[in-house]
């Protein structure tokens, strides 16, 4: 009995920091979706106080199909309260590909954007998060669009 | 003597974060500018294997000004050998921001370069993500966004 007791304590400890990692990854892949979903209906005022930490790092860089490029810090997400101009848009995001170490994680990941009027706006992004009090935060990102 | 000890002790402990936060700026700083120096006469393959932390994750994503993409894997950046002539262009950083925390760290700046031959300039916004990998910084992600000023 006490040799296989501890075989299973054994397995629990170096199970544990697997569980916890993936249980991580998958915070942050919420907290991801959550943003990109709330983007869909929301302005960034409001999803940046939900889901973004709000400092003199916090950036936004964003190139638009036509080459355009636009610069967000925390002052301008906070101060831009319009909805977006294609809402109710729907968001969905995959391959996600996570990286937790710490309080710190990394993230690409592939948007589809479909607009009320059905336009479809494609993105590869790219996010650094921070877990501030137990709740994973993005506090970088940035958003390059592309046709598939 | 023990009292003055204590407060200066106190003081050596408040600083010290301060201090390895910069030194990690630092580190950073050199490793950004390093890469950029080493890709205007080293190939791309050799310079990602010198600077980079490659493996499954790791991602380069560029946007030109013309709106053209750029999305690289480590097998991209390891394809791409052509060596650019030695001296063909300057480079130019300004703007640092670093976020440190722990083996995650990420940069952003604002870069210019300039075309030794026709003096043309390339303005971009960039980003880096690092990992710490025995005690040394490694870019494992980076966004590069062209524009026109």
């Amino acid at each position: 009995m006490k040799p296989l007791f501890s075989f299973i304590t054994f397995l629990i400890f170096t199970a544990s920091p697997v569980f916890s990692q993936n249980a991580e990854e998958k915070a942050v892949k919420e907290a991801l979706e959550g943003a990109g979903t709330a983007s869909g209906t929301q302005s960034w005022s409001g999803v940046s106080k939900n889901f973004w930490i709000l400092d003199n790092n916090t950036i936004v860089y964003s190139s638009f199909m036509d080459g355009k490029f636009i610069e967000l810090r925390a002052d301008q997400m906070q101060a831009s309260a319009d909805l977006p101009a294609d809402s109710p848009a729907t968001v969905s995001q995959s391959n996600h590909q996570i990286v937790v170490n710490g309080n710190m994680a990394s993230a690409t990941f592939d948007q589809l954007r479909t607009g009320a009027n059905g336009e479809k706006v494609y993105s590869h992004e790219m996010a650094l998060l921070e877990k501030i009090g137990g709740a994973w935060k993005i506090h970088l990102a940035t958003i390059h669009r592309y046709l598939p | 003597m023990k009292s003055l000890l204590l407060p200066l002790v106190f003081f050596l402990l408040a600083i010290s974060p301060g201090f390895c936060q910069s030194a990690d700026e630092a580190a950073l700083k050199n490793i950004i500018e390093s890469e950029t120096q080493a890709f205007t006469h080293q190939s791309f393959a050799d310079v990602v294997q010198l600077f980079w932390l490659l493996d499954d994750k790791t991602r380069a994503f560029v946007t030109i000004a013309d709106g053209t993409q750029i999305f690289a894997d480590q097998s991209d950046l390891l394809a791409n050998t052509s060596v650019p002539p030695p001296g063909h262009a300057t480079f130019i950083k300004t703007n640092y921001r670093f976020i440190i925390n722990g083996n995650i760290a990420s940069s952003t700046y604002d870069q210019v370069v300039t075309i030794t031959e026709t003096g043309d300039k390339i303005y971009s916004h960039e980003m880096h993500i690092f990992q710490k990998s025995d005690g040394l910084w490694k870019i494992h992600l980076s966004s590069v966004h062209q524009y026109i000023p």
